[in-house]
Formats: structure tokens, sequence, C-alpha cells
């Protein structure tokens, strides 16, 4: 069974002459530990790409997939505990809490996948070696420096062994140098615990990582094997 | 989950202190006016409340003792002992007097009574009640005012009086008691202002009362428990229509703090909360966060406030006694009750605009 799977999925948005089909019969699947970019111009559709595989839109036309649930019978509460409990998600600008610690950060999202303290508290510290973040744990996040809050956000994200990691430009803020290393550790890691990733990005640099690129243009996806 | 989310969210602390000491100033406002409130009306409780004061027989058309009028003739007060179950009767004068010392002069409430033992003398901080017409016992807040003490002299319409006692429990703020004999506040004395009536403990007074009722349509005539009542009515009757304006306003500005505290979170950290609620935080789990955040800003400022409102209470007794600050654990729960209340309900506006938060904004932040 594929992590992610979208067969025919259409999604429209504004009316009369403002219609725009923003997805056009986009059908791909992810298998647990593969890597998949997406990759295309602003406004092809990438982010809605995104949205409607994390539940937070609701596709029109087509079935989604995600981790093993049909997305489009979910209710809201279901496509909640779908995302807090099954995805990972790790974002251009992290943007962590600023009045949380690094590591209370990642602990909330633990709580929200309702992981019980003692094994979260394990979980981050395993993770926080991994990403060379350990003695940043208990900084603020004014007191990080870009590369470090996306390495914390990316530990956010993959706290919870969720069988979905879903990327928006993750290096989109980055230097080259802080970018490949965040890039590196972020697929290792997803990929060490079986995640499915699909990483929207601009950045040429992620292509080795991928198993396959999914090319967005107009709303169409084409899929090409890495 | 929401002591995460209340740290997570919380402003700068400066903002944060800003909003906790307006909420303290609102706070010990409404708590200084209850105060006020409080220790006039416990004042008057306290100097009718003496016992022995069972009935109190006024002229008719006065049912207190701070708008009285009308005067009794003395000979009202032999018909009232002879009558049977009463053990004491004693005439009380009440007047406005100015009283002079050392450069500065007040108007005082009066109360002449049939000194030293008789019904209807001062409750004392220090000294003894007069023991002749040339003695008098102030009240501690006049006697700040004017700067005397036990033992100085003072000028009483115009008569030179020494000062043998200090009363408590006698400001009524917008004036206050001094006590002396009967002869001291008029002379001569024909007429009184009241008759207070120490009924026998076997009888009820409201028997008493009917039989002063009986032979004197002229009078009218009050148990304990009325006259306390009417004289409270009286003091409250200016104090409360402020007291609830007050109370209003510094209830309002409060509630606005917190909302404004909440909606500056809303507002600028857009970003984190689309993250929180793409992340699959439900909008019901952030705005129980928001709002523990505003119960702990709650918290802070009626505790910061109320711990002003002791030391202010403490510094005056201490300096300048004229302004008596006394409330109770009740006016305090009161107030913070309110306060939170408002607090609370404030802080529903801006935590309904989280609806507006579309979480996809965590792509576009």
């Amino acid at each position: 069974m594929s992590a992610i799977r979208l067969e025919c999925v259409w999604k429209h948005r504004g009316e009369g002459r403002r219609f725009v089909s923003v997805l056009r019969d986009i059908s791909f699947a992810i298998e647990a530990g593969e890597v998949v970019l997406l990759l295309g111009p602003s406004g092809s559709g990438k982010t809605t790409l995104l949205g409607v595989v994390g539940g937070l839109l609701s596709a029109d036309a087509g079935s989604v997939e995600t981790a093993g649930a049909l997305v489009d019978t979910q209710d809201q509460a279901a496509r909640r505990r779908m995302r807090s409990s099954d995805i990972g998600f790790v974002f251009q600008r992290p943007s962590l809490l600023g009045g949380l610690t690094a590591r209370e950060n990642v602990l909330l999202m633990a709580s929200l996948a309702g992981m019980d303290r003692k094994a979260s508290e394990i979980e981050i510290d395993t993770l926080f070696e991994s990403l060379g973040i350990s003695a940043l744990a208990d900084h603020f996040p004014h007191q990080l420096s870009g590369g470090e809050e996306q390495r914390v956000g990316i530990a956010r994200a993959l706290i919870h062994r969720p069988a979905v990691l879903l990327a928006d430009e993750p290096t989109g803020n980055l230097d080259a140098a802080s970018g490949t290393a965040v890039a590196e550790l972020m697929v290792a890691l997803a990929v060490e615990r079986r995640s499915a990733v699909l990483i929207a990005t601009h950045d040429p640099r992620l292509e080795r990582y991928a198993s396959k690129r999914l090319l967005m243009r107009d709303g169409q996806a084409i899929v090409e094997s890495a | 989950m929401s002591n995460l989310i209340a740290k997570g969210l919380r402003g700068g602390h400066v903002r944060f202190a800003i909003c906790v000491a307006g909420i303290a100033v609102s706070t010990m406002l409404i708590l200084v006016l209850f105060a006020v409130y409080r220790s006039v009306e416990s004042g008057i409780t306290t100097y009718l409340g003496q016992p022995g004061l069972d009935l109190w027989v006024a002229p008719r058309g006065t049912d207190n003792l701070i708008r009285s009028s009308g005067l009794i003739t003395s000979d009202t007060l032999g018909e009232i002992r002879r009558l049977p179950n009463v053990v004491r009767a004693d005439p009380i004068l009440r007047a406005f007097v100015t009283v002079e010392a050392k450069g500065e002069r007040v108007t005082l409430l009066a109360i002449g009574f049939r000194a030293p033992h008789g019904l209807g003398g001062p409750t004392f901080i220090s000294g003894l009640a007069p023991a002749s017409s040339d003695e008098i016992v102030i009240d501690r807040a006049a006697a700040h005012l004017l700067h005397v003490r036990v033992g100085d002299t003072v000028s009483l319409n115009r008569q030179t009086k020494r000062i043998v006692g200090i009363s408590r429990e006698t400001n009524l703020l917008a004036t206050q008691f001094v006590f002396g004999d009967l002869a001291s506040m008029s002379d001569p004395v024909p007429l009184v202002s009241f008759i207070v009536v120490e009924v026998a403990k076997k009888a009820r007074p409201l028997d008493v009362l009917r039989d002063i009722h009986r032979d004197r349509h002229d009078l009218d005539i009050f148990t304990s428990e009325e006259f306390l009542r009417n004289n409270l009515r009286e003091v409250g009757a200016g104090f409360r229509p402020m007291l609830l304006l007050i109370t209003i306003l510094g209830t309002t500005s409060a509630a606005l703090l917190v909302a404004f505290l909440i909606e500056g979170v809303v507002e600028e950290r857009r970003g984190e909360l689309a993250v929180l609620l793409a992340t699959g935080m439900t909008p019901a789990a952030i705005a129980g966060g928001l709002t523990l955040h505003a119960a702990r800003l709650l918290v802070a400022g009626i505790a910061a406030g109320t711990a002003c409102a002791h030391l202010l209470s403490w510094g005056l007794d201490l300096a300048a006694p004229v302004v008596p600050l006394t409330y109770s654990s009740g006016d305090l729960l009161i107030v913070a009750s309110m306060l939170s209340a408002a607090g609370v309900i404030a802080s529903v506006v801006p935590l309904l605009r989280l609806k507006d938060i579309d979480p996809l904004e965590a792509f576009r932040s």
C-alpha cells in the first residue's frame, strides 16, 4: 500500500471568469521511504497539491489517500487527527513558538500526536543529536540561526515518526551550505524512519536525494524518474 | 498542552508587564473604593451596634443619625424612663460643630451624650470618656487633620475643650465624630435629637416600642436593626452609584487590556498559529492556551493590585489616617471574580478571529 496515492485529482478555485483549475487530473503514488520532489514555477499548484495531500484542502474530484486514509471521506476532526499523528510538515519558515525552547517546541508536537512524555524526551534527544543541535535544546528561537531553527523544525516534523513528510521549500530561507546540510539531514532521517517524503522546491540541489520528480505546470503534473 | 501553548504564545515581557500594571491599577481603584465604602459602613455599624442601644426614639420624620432634623423635648425622657421594661433611657444630641486647633479648622458631627457612662458614647483607641463639659473625645482622622492628640485643647464652637480620648470607627469620610457631654455641645440643653433606650433582657424591644408609640404619636421609634439599616442606606446612597460607576469603568478597562493583549498575539503570531493549525491542533486547543494566558495575566494583575491596595492602606494608616481603607476577603473575591469574568469574556472577541486563520498560511509565511 502506498503512503500517498492520488488518482485523477482536480482542484478548482474561483467562479465565473475567475474560475481556474489549480490541479488538473493529478495521479501519482509515493511509497514508504521514497523521496519525491515537487518542482515547478511559482503559481503552478505545488502548495495546493501539498495542501490536498495533507488534508488542508479538499479535492474537487478524484481520490486522495494519505497514510492509508481516504482524505476525501474524512471530516475536519479526522483530518486534524491524521495531520497530527501521520503527517510531518516542514515549512519554508519553521515559525517555532517564540516563548518555547527548541525542546519544548518539539515536545508540543509530540504531545499533540499523543506521545508519552518520557518516550518523547528520548526521541527528542535522539533527533537533536542526529541533527547536531543537542547543545541548543534549551535555546529559544530568537537565539537560533536560520539553519538551526529549520533543524528544530525538522525534529518537530519527525518526532512522531509520521508515515508522510510534506516539506515546502525547506531550504528556501537558507544559504547554500546550510541548505544542503539541512536537506541531507531531513531526507536521511525521514528515509530512516520509512516516511514517504514529498518536497516542494525550487532548489536543484535536492534532486540527488529524490527517486522521482513531479514537474508541475499549469496545474498538471508530469512524473519523471530521477 | 494548554500550558505549553500559553507559554509559547506569550507576548513580549514589556507588553505583558504593561497589561499587568493596567489591570493592577483597575483592581486597586475598585478595591480602594470598596474599602472606603466598607470603612464608613463599618464605622456606622460599630457605633450603632454598641450594647444597650435597643431602641432609637427620634422626632417625627427623622430615621437616621446622619441627616436628622427636629428635636425632642426633655420631658419625653422622663415619660420613657417610667415605662415598664426600660432599663435605661439616655438623650443624644446630634449637631454639626466647628472645631479649630493649631490653625486648622474642621466641621465635625458632634454627639452629645450623658457622659461619662451614658448610652451612645464613643469606642476608644486611647484615652477616656469625657467626665465634664470641657472635655471631648475626637475621632482619630479629625485629630490627625487638626494635628492634636490626647491632652491638647481645641476650640469647639468658640469654647475651649480638652481632648481626653481618641475614638475609632467614627470616620464617615465626609465628616468625623466628636463626642462630649450634653452640656458641652449645647448650653443650655432644653432639647435633644434622640433618646436611646436599653430594654430589659427579659422583654422584647418591639413591645417597649409599642408602649412608647401608644402615648407619643409625634415620635418615630426604631429598633437598633432598623435604625442601623436606615443609616447604612443613608451613607450608601451617595456611595453606591459612584462605586458602581468606578467598578464598571475599572472592569471595562481591565477587560480591554486583556482583549488588547490577546488580539496582539492573534495578529502578530499568525504564522505560528497557522503552523499549529496545519499540524493538526484544534482552534479550541489554541483558544484554551490563549485563555490560560489571559487568566495568568488577570491573576498577576489582580494580585499586584491587591498587594498595592494593601500597601496603600498600610501606608495611609501610618502616615495620614484620614481615609480609612478596610475591605473584606469577600470584597476581594467579588472584585477578582468580576475582573476575571470580564477579562475572559473580552478575550473571546480576539479568540473568535482564530477561525479567520487559514492553516495554508503556514506555507506562505
